[in-house]
């Protein structure tokens, strides 16, 4: 018999693993759905590149797939820097807010998100450090088991004021940032499907058989 | 249920997936970050140079070329009325008038031969007009040239024996002769040109003249 099946395990242990499968269940649910609504929303961000290219594709000014998509590529990096242009420029704003903050205290060892003089300050801190709220499964596997600490509580400092500039504008402005690359890389994906759909030749629906029905110009031949 | 396992087979797709995501997100940032630097600088030279933050492109420019001449072939442009000429201006300086004054075709002169014979001139025999001159092309607006002047009256005045000629009255309107009337206006006589005789013919002269220097030579 395998040794592994002869692991006895007590009651609470099997509560604590259908928990844990419970979690894991739900984690990965909870990344499909929140996939496939990023798929979703690329899709959507993708239909701007319909947009952008359809004046030169239905005037017949871009004939090949390998001139849709240059000509895709570049109004898409237009399109990218008309809409991250302003998250760099949050995110500047709060570089150069640091980099001020630095040059008046001369500290360039500042640590913005520290629970001190930093961001931290504004947000709750655990302690998990604690040795004590961890158990032992299985003799050798240390999980969490019991809330920790409350190291920090949320608190105003004066002397945090330049991090409370900088994290947000970082954050802020990334997040833009990451958005419009998503929908750059969206669109860029939504060409490379077009250039292959818009020239696409189809035979689906037709048969070589089948007589072409006459015009009005020909006579019918009887 | 069933949806449930498919957001969570979804979900373990995606995790597998998720990385290669996230390094081409990360790559398309970073294309973008360049992009936006090289643009920056470009836009720099672009403001100096008094161009567009993001010029046309090749394909968009004949597109806009197309579209201008299919507007143009719908709605074609009226054409632009000619300015009237400007005409009867008080002014007193004559170069301005000459300069305002619109160019006239070239007068055609048609200078008339002296009749030959004695009968051409009484009978009023047709006088064919010499050729005209070829057209010389429009001159620049100038004062109108006088016409020339009648070959007979022009004999009148050059012969040598002006003297001796009758003057005429006025020019017969049909062969451009002089022609002399007395008090009762009628007519005397018609001037009958002597021709070009540039020699000295004594025999001519016999009778002609009563008074002034006789040079004839004795044989």
């Amino acid at each position: 018999m395998n040794p592994a099946l002869l692991i006895k395990m007590t009651e609470n242990d099997k509560r604590v693993i259908i928990a844990l499968l419970f979690i894991v269940i739900i984690i990965f649910v909870l990344i499909g759905v929140i996939g496939s609504i990023m798929i979703r929303t690329m899709k959507w961000q993708g239909k701007k590149c319909d947009t952008l290219v359809s004046d030169v594709v239905t005037n017949h000014i871009v004939t090949t797939p390998h001139q849709l998509r240059k000509y895709a590529a570049k109004k898409n990096i237009r399109q990218f820097i008309k809409q991250a242009w302003i998250g760099i420029l949050i995110i500047i704003v709060g570089v150069a807010t640091i980099l001020i903050r630095n040059a008046i205290v001369k500290d360039w060892t500042y640590d913005p998100f520290n629970t001190t003089n930093g961001f931290g300050t504004l947000l709750f801190t655990w302690d998990f450090s604690d040795p004590e709220i961890y158990a032992t499964f299985f003799g050798k596997w240390k999980v969490i088991s019991d809330w920790p600490k409350l190291a920090n509580q949320p608190h105003f400092a004066v002397e945090a004021i330049w991090s409370y500039i900088y994290v947000p504008c970082v954050v802020v402005g990334g997040t833009w940032y990451m958005i419009a690359a998503q929908a750059y890389l969206a669109r860029t994906i939504r060409a490379i499907k077009l250039s292959k759909k818009v020239f696409e030749k189809s035979l689906d629906n037709f048969d070589q058989n089948t007589p072409t029905p006459p015009t009005n110009n020909q006579p019918v031949q009887q | 249920m069933v949806d449930l396992l498919k957001a969570f087979g979804r979900g373990i797709l995606y995790v597998i997936l998720c990385p290669f995501f996230l390094v081409v997100l990360a790559l398309f940032a970073v294309i973008g970050l360049l992009a936006f630097v090289f643009q920056l600088f470009k836009s720099i030279f672009y403001f100096f140079t008094g161009q567009k933050f993001f010029p046309e492109l090749p394909e968009d420019k004949q597109l806009r070329l197309k579209r201008e001449a299919e507007e143009a072939a719908r709605n074609p442009q009226p054409q632009p009325q000619q300015q009237a000429p400007i005409q009867n201006q008080q002014t007193n300086n004559v170069f301005e008038e000459i300069y305002n004054e619109q160019p006239k075709a070239a007068p055609v002169v048609t200078p008339m031969r002296e009749p030959e014979t004695v009968e051409q001139a009484c009978f009023q025999e047709e006088v064919k007009p010499e050729p005209a001159p070829a057209p010389a092309p429009a001159p620049a607006p100038m004062p109108e040239p006088e016409p020339e002047s009648e070959p007979a009256s022009n004999e009148l005045l050059s012969d040598e024996n002006a003297d001796d000629a009758p003057l005429a009255d006025f020019l017969d309107p049909f062969n451009d002769q002089p022609v002399m009337r007395d008090e009762s206006n009628e007519i005397l006589e018609v001037y009958k040109p002597r021709g070009n005789n540039d020699s000295f013919d004594a025999d001519e002269y016999e009778d002609d003249t009563d008074s002034g220097v006789d040079i004839r030579f004795d044989d």
